[in-house]
């Protein structure tokens, strides 16, 4: 076990941040805490790295317990912060080796580590740049590299991607998984369901500082009754068609609007192969099929009662 | 040491201000330095100037009072009458200005009449203006002893002989020579706004810099202790200010080897300003404690620095400043570090040490009073964003 959080508890004056939240992430995995904007991702990492007290509860990484002291701790964990945390007098290479430096003395090592972050995060060309005159792309990048650079065991990601283009995104998530290839285990905060779906092996859903439900994605759709959503593409349909249709087995809702046929269910296995074998029965022509599985957001949405952006 | 090698790799992108205050400080210190290789004489002494009275109308009351005065204040050189010797005293420069009374003038005067004295100077003579105001003096004040005293005669030449007399006391307050010793002093006191302003300005920025949130919360994830980073930032304003104070001193000696090595008194010059360079950090510290912004910086820096130097006798001597002007900037420590200065230009330190040891433990008190608040506000600050960081 990497993490154990148990029973914590912080609350800012009168709002309760984290409301015995808990945690167990395990070597090797990537580990994704999902959840909408303030619902205390952000302060469970800070009080897993010690930048924040809590009210109550016991935070242990690499099975000792987390305190501010814990420098021996601290060595093997890298942060990429939410904000991009750089100086901005210094250049990329000066940046890298400064917080490289922080973890590691030995100058022939740290040189090689800091050449290894920036080819990492690609930015060779970049060298002597001041941050301003990067991109915001580049900029995340560089913030990745300085975080990442002394080659931590344990790396905590807030939301890196957030305000980047799609591509430094893709950049961004290639890398993480990358990292994780290479050995690290991975803490990684989103709101962005399709990253952490995409990157994640094990998720937990928090809202309102409460972990909700916690497990990889398949589980986690699993857990709740959303099945899988058709749509059909259909040019005449009767009200007796859409009637026989409600009656297929985990059929839980029809709907047919510009020509499309929804067609939601609450599980159950072959539901497409029972709709088509319906519509052929009752000699209706159609166009393109698509089947859709349960997202995150479903999770969500099904957990909570609301959207994961709302 | 990173967070040593970061300090002065920040420093170096704000080298380009840190110049333009050192450029123009040596600017002014060299232009002033030229100043005073000439001397300036601070004394006055009356002189006496050479003059010859003619007076062609007889014994008199107003004449022989103006002729008294006249003589009280200049040399009288007897010449006689005629035309060509008055001349031959003039060209020969045995007098400077000749005063003739002519017939007539006093009954005149006593009418309230038109008719002046009449003068021989020589041509373009600058001296001949302060007798014409000396016997305008004496002619006006008779006037209004005559016209308005209703004193008889005699009393009346009393009268204007004792207004003529009455002198205002004038009491020296300081006195600096004229053999350009003052040059050094005065950079020693410029010295004051230059090292308040590059102190402020370097250390303040790196603080600002390391007290960033999303910086300081990278730093603390590391494993670089709290006391350590703090050790490297002391360390590295210790060293930017005492580089800052030699690179000043050297520039002084150089531009004032000759006078300061004679006087002797550049160690002590050297304390004194190493011990304001103290405070200047300390100073720096609270500031870069207190403010976030670098544009708070800019406006932080200049009214710290102008203001303090305005009250506290940097640009101007605290001999002219105002009394209620000096009881307040006695709560600042530029003026204790001018007045040391000041006590070292007089050398009055060598006869009682207590002159300038206790200003010097005065500004040592404000660097030790100004360091522990910065700790404190620090303190405060850590503890809070440890409970409520977001």
């Amino acid at each position: 076990m990497i993490i154990r959080v148990q029973n914590l508890v912080k609350r800012y004056g009168d709002l309760l941040a984290l409301d015995h939240f808990g945690l167990e992430i395990n070597e090797g995995e990537i580990f994704g805490l999902l959840g909408p904007n303030g619902s205390g991702k952000t302060t469970a990492i800070n009080c897993m790295l010690s930048l924040l007290k809590y009210d109550k509860g016991t935070i242990e990484i690499f099975g000792k317990p987390m305190t501010p002291d814990a420098y021996d701790t601290k060595r093997n964990i890298g942060v990429v912060m939410q904000n991009v945390a750089v100086f901005n007098e210094l250049t990329v290479l000066e940046n890298i080796r400064y917080f490289c430096g922080l973890y590691v003395s030995d100058k022939t090592e740290r040189s090689e580590l800091v050449e290894q972050a920036i080819e990492f995060v690609g930015l060779q060309d970049f060298r002597k740049f001041l941050p301003k005159k990067l991109s915001g792309g580049l900029l995340r990048r560089l913030n990745i590299a300085c975080g990442i650079a002394h080659k931590p065991k344990l790396i905590f990601l807030d939301e890196p991607t957030v305000a980047v283009d799609p591509q430094s995104r893709n950049n961004i998530l290639e890398g993480i998984q990358r990292l994780n290839r290479e050995g690290a285990t991975i803490v990684y905060t989103s709101h962005y369901m399709e990253e952490v779906e995409q990157i994640c092996s094990r998720i937990s859903i928090i809202d309102k500082g409460k972990t909700l439900a916690t497990g990889t994605k398949d589980e986690l759709k699993s857990m709740i009754k959303t099945g899988e959503t058709m749509s059909v593409e259909i040019f005449a349909l009767t009200d007796e068609d859409i009637e026989a249709v409600q009656g297929l087995p985990y059929v839980t809702k029809v709907t047919y609007d510009n020509n499309r046929l929804s067609v939601h269910c609450s599980g159950g296995k072959h539901n497409l192969i029972r709709l088509l074998d319906k519509l052929k029965e009752r000699d209706i022509s159609f166009g393109r099929v698509f089947s859709e599985p349960p997202t995150l957001n479903d999770v969500f949405l099904e957990i909570t009662g609301k959207e994961l952006r709302d | 040491m990173q967070v040593f090698k970061t300090y002065f790799r920040i420093i170096f992108h704000t080298l380009t201000s840190l110049i333009i205050y050192f450029v123009v400080f040596l600017g002014i210190s060299i232009l002033i330095s030229r100043y005073n290789t000439q001397p300036t004489n601070t004394d006055f002494t009356e002189t006496k100037i050479r003059i010859a009275i003619i007076n062609r109308d007889g014994e008199s009351s107003v004449v022989k009072g103006l002729t008294d005065f006249l003589s009280q204040k200049n040399t009288i050189v007897d010449i006689e009458d005629d035309a060509e010797k008055l001349q031959d005293a003039l060209f020969f420069r045995k007098v400077d200005y000749i005063a003739i009374i002519p017939r007539g003038f006093s009954k005149d005067f006593k009418a309230g009449g038109s008719k002046s004295i009449e003068k021989v100077i020589v041509p373009g003579s600058t001296t001949s203006v302060y007798i014409d105001m000396q016997i305008d003096r004496y002619l006006h004040t008779s006037d209004i002893a005559i016209n308005y005293s209703r004193l008889d005669e005699g009393n009346q030449l009393t009268l204007v002989s004792e207004s003529m007399a009455a002198k205002a006391d004038v009491e020296m307050i300081a006195k600096t020579s004229s053999n350009g010793f003052i040059g050094y002093i005065y950079y020693f006191n410029y010295f004051a706004y230059v090292m308040l302003s590059i102190s402020i300005l370097g250390i303040s920025t790196i603080m600002i810099v390391f007290n960033q949130p999303d910086l300081r919360k990278r730093n603390l994830c590391s494993p670089l202790k709290l006391r350590s980073m703090n050790f490297q930032l002391v360390l590295g304003s210790a060293t930017y200010s005492v580089a800052c104070w030699l690179i000043t001193v050297i520039f002084g000696i150089a531009i004032y080897s000759k006078q300061l090595l004679s006087s002797g008194l550049l160690p002590v010059l050297m304390l004194n300003s190493l011990v304001f360079t103290i405070v200047c950090t300390s100073i720096g510290f609270l500031v870069g404690v207190l403010i976030k912004s670098q544009n708070a910086q800019a406006v932080i820096v200049n009214v710290l620095s102008l203001g303090m130097s305005f009250i506290c006798g940097v640009f101007v001597p605290q001999a002219i400043l105002g009394k209620t002007v000096l009881r307040f900037a006695s709560f600042l420590p530029a003026y204790w570090y001018i007045r040391a200065n000041d006590v070292i230009g007089s050398q009055s330190f060598k006869t009682d040490y207590n002159k300038l040891l206790i200003p010097i433990l005065i500004q040592i008190g404000f660097a030790i009073m100004i360091f522990s608040a910065t700790l404190f506000i620090s303190k405060q600050k850590r503890t809070a964003n440890h409970t409520n960081l977001k």
